[in-house]
């Protein structure tokens, strides 16, 4: 593969053949997302927990409201329906953090989002400018400040949509000009920067436009800084120097006051700042003012004196994450300050109260209803919440998967669960499959608090290990959810163990059971936690300057672990040799011990051009190889977003870098996976998506299978038993690519052919069941995988002239299916339901449903056969039973001959309701010649009456669409088809039995009319000879097979003209 | 060489006029051209498709009738039984009897769009101005990894047809629909791919439908496209009560 990896760039080859439409004329070989996104994905969810929410906005359009929401890492939603729907707008654009959406009050299809969140947690991602939208959502334009990284708010010019403002706090993790309040006054065309900040990390955190003036505008600037093992808000310290302040123009930001003590507000330093004029009166102002002393302010009179009003815990709790105020639209007197908890004054900022009611909490906006103030929406780290009684009482958004989560794994139970922890969001453990749909009940919280790591016990199943933060690792009982607290505690004299936010836990893939911890120590347990072996020194650098954690904050001090530094943050265990184990620290060391911990050694000076102290986001030690291992270094705490990826195979002693700036990968590395059995495919998941690369890491494409947005992952891991690709995202939940096999087997030769089949797993007939109830339409529900063999194969073009088909053929060389193929360029995959056709059913007054889908197909090995043009190609395909299934192969031969029999039952059925119908007609047809009152044409009419009269034995016929419960023969026996169809094990015998006495039934109707023809229609035929008309004879089952053939059978177009016709001929009758 | 190459380098060669030049009737003209051209496509008086419809686990038949100026009717046959809509020029209506109900039923006007739109016997974007449509070439976009002319179509009645037309055949691969019904917008996407020749027309073989980004579209395989077949008005026409 490597010698021939120059193959999978672009090609334009001379060609000797010119061919307009040919399909057999090779042309380029490309690997790039095309290439691998056939393979689609699925979103399992869940909405259950759903995920941090930091900006919304709501907007009555023709009396439906029209809600927009901006998730923290999980794009925009839209909703037209007051929230009963969303759907993701933006899933196309390459950044999905998202800090400030605003509707153009002008006009309500006008839509700025401006990316990168402002609630500058830990955990934040960081956007790529700002974006418009004209069409509702549909389609979106990035118009600058590219570089902002982060914006707060966004304000539209009531009385002009081109002039608007921008509110970029800026670079979290680094200095930058790219800061302050910007403006445009063409629609985005060019922004200038109308205030700027006292220094490079002084940025604009929020503003607010005067009703009746929009060329007054107030505007706090913000002094913010974080590093991997501090934060600031304001200045390095309470006292410290800050840029922060507080401003005010009213000539659209041709000039700025600065507004200070001197107007009664606080001394400064100041830290974070946030202002809401009141809609609904100009001069009342109200500002949130992060010092010493934080307090709410009020002024009412535009902001030339301001005066201290509430204090209260959640006004001034952690202001880098809380700093918004909302000011109903009619009442200045009420305000929303969202926080920890919501709370609410009806005082005007005097007094505020707590109605977070039954929410999640840690809130970031609110919208109220212009036309309606009991009618809140607000969004917090929990997603989005509706109030209809101005937030006493609190109703769940359940259908906006934006989850966050940190991790995944998965168990070996059939279907496999999911685990995995979130921000703010518990740990949580899904189903990847459940019939009727993975429903927000089909997860259970295992946890609390913020979720990362959770594996079921590897020793028993029926236990997991689950993390949150700060490294309390919990062993729970997954029947009983009773849990077990077995975080390893420090020893005499040492303080404390510094364990990260997000500290790793580890399964031994040697061992099962065993299970490993990083504080700055290593920790193994041997025995479900109830002792831990301390197996390693030291292994960070213990700076003592990154340990100040007891001093971030800034302003307000902020201790929560969320900085804790030095410590270890990725462990693994080569799967070939359990004494070999790498670990990563978040401090940028890279430790290697080949004994099993009794001796270690920092390696990470052998990676090349990596700078020191960076943090190691993955170490991976190879399935395949003890020497082997891959590395990710994750610099974004240091301003720097470029991924480092590299691998070793010799224990660390050299390194080469698989993914730097030039492999078109974008966004920082969070996690390198190596493929359970493909050595050269590799898995990437980095801040801005999912990328693949065939070849160990030359070439990289993004996948975008499924619509999988360029959303962070953070970690994915590939089914050991079903070979699906299992991705956690920050921001959109769990999604499954189902069977990847194929990827394993794109080699350089396969891309370079035109087409052909790639093979996959064996294909299991699972079981049929049916779950699920009405949910209405408010509800996520994730998708399962595809009831059908997954038929895969690659096309180097799209196809586009001629038919293309694949076909199935059973183990005797019978043609079974002729499927429709996709024409993609890429890998494709088409679904074939393994069925066979379903059997004729004689027609009578309504559908038989049941009938209409046929039975599965005996497990064995089948036949694809795909037709490109003039190329064939062909491939096995294996299909078996349900490992679940209770019955045997010989059970579901019996079943599938039940099948048959009932089917050839229905045959005979409509075979003897045409014989019927044949004479009925012509009966009438020959009374219809003779003339009124001719005798005959009355005994005519008389016989054909008793004809249908004998029909109405085999089937309903009562027309008009009511619930008339009459069931004749037809009805019986495609009821008891439906029953043998839709349990694939060994029929009752009384089922088997029923055949035979439906047979006889059918039988003695059959007996009726012979006796019939032979004496009645052969007395009426000597009477028609008398009248020189034609004899009516029974059509003849030869000649109905003819005319109408099996299901199945190769004539498919003239079955449906002649269906067609019939259908014409019964229309014209209406 | 390929035609691909051959665009590629008269891209090249041409920019500077063709970036000029490329205006939505352009390509629509080219498109019309490369489908048999406007007199083949205007000769066509009255059309029958036959499709395979696979949905879930069944199959059904699927015949679409259509005759000018703009009468269609669509038949969905289950066990030789047809669920039937259609319209006349004026109403439109459905019959739908596999619940034992036989009495056709009036549609109302938002129900009926898709069969007034599919009464257009050449589709909307043909003569589109001459309709009272507007069209707008928004770009180039990638369907799937293939290169395509990205036409934004705005109805006369509001809705919005985005039309996917491969750069190098010029055959569309691909239309999206952004209806409104009741108030509500429905979002479609359809495929179309393995063309084939009728009478000197081109005309798909495989169509995909579906919800916009559902990637779980109903599959139709066209069995038979037949022009100037004779067609009665009244196989149009709402049946009265019998």
């Amino acid at each position: 593969m490597h010698k021939s990896a120059a193959r999978f760039t672009m090609i334009l080859a001379v060609l000797a053949s010119i061919s307009l439409y040919g399909s057999a004329a090779a042309q380029e070989v490309k690997f790039d997302s095309d290439t691998i996104s056939g393979l689609g994905a699925r979103n399992i969810g869940s909405a259950t927990m759903s995920g941090r929410v930091t900006s919304l906005e709501g907007v009555w359009e023709k009396d439906r409201l029209t809600i927009y929401v901006g998730a923290a890492s999980g794009g925009v939603w839209k909703s037209v329906n007051g929230g009963t729907t969303y759907k993701p707008v933006f899933d196309k654009e390459p950044a999905q953090s998202i800090g400030a959406i605003t509707i153009d009050p002008s006009n309500p299809k006008t839509i700025w989002v401006g990316t990168g969140e402002a609630w500058t947690r830990n955990s934040t991602s960081i956007g790529d400018g700002i974006y418009k939208s004209t069409d509702g959502g549909d389609n979106w334009t990035n118009m600058g400040l590219k570089d902002s990284e982060r914006i707060a708010r966004i304000l539209v010019d009531p009385k002009d949509s081109n002039t608007v403002y921008a509110c970029v706090p800026g670079r979290l993790w680094s200095d930058s000009d790219d800061r302050g309040l910007y403006k445009t006054t063409n629609g985005g065309k060019t922004w200038n920067r109308i205030l700027k900040g006292a220094n490079l990390s002084t940025g604009c955190s929020m503003i607010s436009m005067t009703p009746d003036d929009p060329n007054v505008i107030y505007a706090g600037m913000w002094d913010f800084r974080r590093k991997g093992w501090t934060f600031r808000s304001g200045g390095d310290g309470p006292t410290a120097a800050s840029g922060s302040g507080f401003f005010k123009t009213t000539d659209g930001g041709a000039t700025w006051t600065s507004m200070d003590e001197k107007s009664g507000l606080p001394a400064k330093p100041w830290g974070r700042v946030a202002v809401a004029v009141a809609p609904s009166n100009s001069k009342v102002v109200y500002a949130l003012v992060e010092c010493t002393s934080s307090a709410l302010y009020r002024s009412d009179d535009a902001g030339a004196t301001w005066h201290r009003r509430d204090n209260s815990q959640m006004m001034v709790w952690r202001p880098f994450y809380f700093a918004n105020l909302i000011v109903d639209p009619k009442n200045e007197n009420k305000v929303y300050k969202p926080d920890g908890g919501l709370i609410l004054s009806t005082d005007g900022g005097r007094s505020f109260s707590g109605i977070s009611g039954g929410a999640h909490g840690d809130f970031h906006d609110v919208w109220v209803d212009p036309r309606n103030s009991n009618h809140v929406i607000t969004g917090d780290d929990g997603g989005v919440w509706y109030s209809y009684d101005s937030g006493n009482n609190w109703w769940k958004a359940d259908n906006l998967p934006i989850s966050q989560f940190y991790h995944v794994s998965v168990d070996m139970a059939d279907p496999y669960h999911v685990y995995g922890g979130l921000q703010d969001n518990s740990v949580w453990r899904g189903d990847s499959a459940y019939p009727g749909g993975i429903t927000n009940g089909r997860w259970e919280n295992l946890s609390g608090g913020d979720g990362f790591w959770a594996f079921a016990d590897t020793a028993d199943p029926h236990y997991a290990y689950v993390e949150t933060q700060g490294g309390e690792i919990t062993r729970i009982n997954q029947d009983t959810l009773e849990s077990r607290s077995i975080k390893p505690l420090p020893n005499y004299g040492e303080g404390k163990l510094r364990l990260n936010w997000n500290t790793p836990i580890h399964m031994s893939p040697n061992e099962p059971g065993t299970v490993y911890i990083g504080a700055q120590f290593l920790f193994r347990s041997h025995d479900h936690g109830q002792t831990w072996d301390r197996i390693s020194p030291d292994l960070t650098t213990n700076d003592p300057e990154k340990e100040k954690q007891e001093e971030s904050g800034g302003v307000t001090v902020d201790n929560s672990d969320a900085e804790t530094h030095c410590t270890i943050y990725s462990i693994s265990e080569s799967p070939r040799d359990g004494q070999t184990i790498w670990v990563g620290t978040d401090d940028g060391n890279l430790q290697l011990t080949r004994d099993g911990g009794k001796t270690w050694n920092n390696i990470v000076s052998n990676v090349p051009n990596l700078p020191r102290f960076s943090w190691v986001s993955w170490v991976e030690a190879s399935r395949f190889d003890p020497a082997t291992a891959y590395a990710a270094f994750d610099r974004h705490s240091f301003g720097d977003m470029d991924p480092y990826v590299y691998k070793t195979t010799d224990y660390g002693k050299t390194w080469t870098r698989l993914v730097g700036p030039e492999s078109g990968v974008r966004g920082f590395a969070h996690v390198i996976r190596e493929d359970n059995v493909a050595p050269n495919l590799l898995f990437l998941g980095t801040e801005f998506g999912l990328w693949i690369s065939l070849d160990s890491g030359k070439q990289w494409a993004q996948y975008k299978g499924g619509e999988f947005p360029s959303v962070p992952v953070r970690d994915l891991v590939v089914h050991p038993r079903t070979s699906d690709l299992v991705i956690a995202t920050h921001g959109r939940g769990i999604w499954i690519v189902d069977d990847i096999t194929p990827l394993r087997q794109l080699t350089p030769s396969v891309l370079s052919e035109q087409a052909g089949f790639i093979a996959g797993r064996p294909t299991e007939q699972r079981l049929m069941a049916s779950g699920g109830w009405s949910n209405g339409n408010a509800v996520f529900v994730g998708s399962n995988p595809p009831d059908a063999a997954l038929i895969t194969y690659y096309q180097a073009k799209r196809h586009i002239f001629g038919k293309m088909t694949i076909q199935v053929f059973d183990p005797d060389g019978k043609l079974l299916e002729t499927l429709p193929a996709n024409a993609r360029r890429g890998l494709s995959r088409v679904q074939w339901d393994m069925r066979l056709k379903p059997p004729r059913v004689p027609p009578a007054v309504s559908i038989a449903f049941e009938a209409s889908i046929g039975a599965r197909v005996l497990p064995g090995t089948y036949t694809i056969k795909m037709t490109r043009g003039s190329d064939v190609y062909t491939e096995k395909l294996d299909v078996g039973l349900d490992p679940r299934a209770t019955y045997s192969a010989d059970d579901r031969k019996l079943q599938l001959d039940a099948v048959k029999r009932v089917s050839a039952v229905l045959d005979d059925m409509s075979y003897q309701v045409a014989r019927i119908n044949s004479v009925r007609d012509a009966l009438n047809q020959r009374a219809a010649k003779l003339p009124q009152g001719d005798p005959l044409r009355a005994q005519l009419a008389a016989l054909s009456g008793r004809t249908d009269d004998i029909r109405k034995k085999i089937v309903a016929t009562k027309e008009g669409g009511a619930i008339t419960g009459e069931l004749r023969l037809r009805e019986y026996t495609t009821e008891l088809y439906g029953d043998f169809v839709f349990y694939e094990g060994r029929p009752g015998d009384y089922q088997v039995a029923r055949i035979d006495s439906l047979n006889r039934e059918l039988g003695d109707v059959a007996h009726d009319f012979d006796a019939f023809v032979a004496k009645d229609l052969a007395a009426a035929n000597q009477s028609l000879a008398g009248k020189k008309l034609e004899p009516v004879e029974p059509v003849s089952r030869e000649n109905w097979e003819k005319a109408n053939p099996a299901p199945g059978a190769e004539s498919g177009s003239a079955a449906a003209a002649a269906a067609f016709h019939a259908m014409e001929r019964a229309a014209g009758s209406l | 060489m390929s035609r691909k190459i051959l665009t590629l380098l008269a891209t090249a060669i041409l920019l500077p006029i063709g970036a000029r030049a490329q205006t939505v009737d352009d390509i629509v003209a080219k498109w019309v051209q490369a489908r048999g051209g406007m007199d083949k496509l205007k000769s066509v008086q009255t059309q029958r498709i036959t499709l395979k419809l696979r949905g879930g686990m069944f199959e059904a038949t699927i015949v679409q009738i259509n005759k000018r100026p703009d009468k269609m009717r669509q038949e969905f046959i289950l066990q030789g039984m047809a669920m039937v809509q259609s319209y006349d020029g004026k109403t439109g209506w459905q019959l739908n009897p596999f619940e034992g109900r036989r009495d056709a039923e009036l549609l109302s006007e938002d129900d009926m769009k898709g069969l007034v739109e599919e009464a257009d016997i050449d589709g909307p974007l043909v003569d589109y101005a001459g309709k009272g449509h507007k069209a707008e070439l928004v770009g180039h976009d990638d369907v799937e990894g293939t290169d395509c002319y990205k036409i934004k179509l705005t109805l006369k009645n509001g809705d919005i047809r985005t039309i996917y037309l491969d750069t190098d055949s010029l055959m569309e691969i691909k239309m999206e629909s952004q209806t409104m019904i009741r108030g509500a917008m429905q979002e479609g996407e359809t495929y179309f791919g393995d063309y084939e020749k009728v009478d000197g027309i081109y005309e798909p073989f495989a169509i995909e439908s579906g919800q916009k980004g559902n990637p779980d579209r109903q599959k139709l395989t066209v069995e038979k496209v037949e022009f100037n077949v004779p067609l009665d008005d009244s196989m149009f026409a709402m049946p009265v009560k019998h």
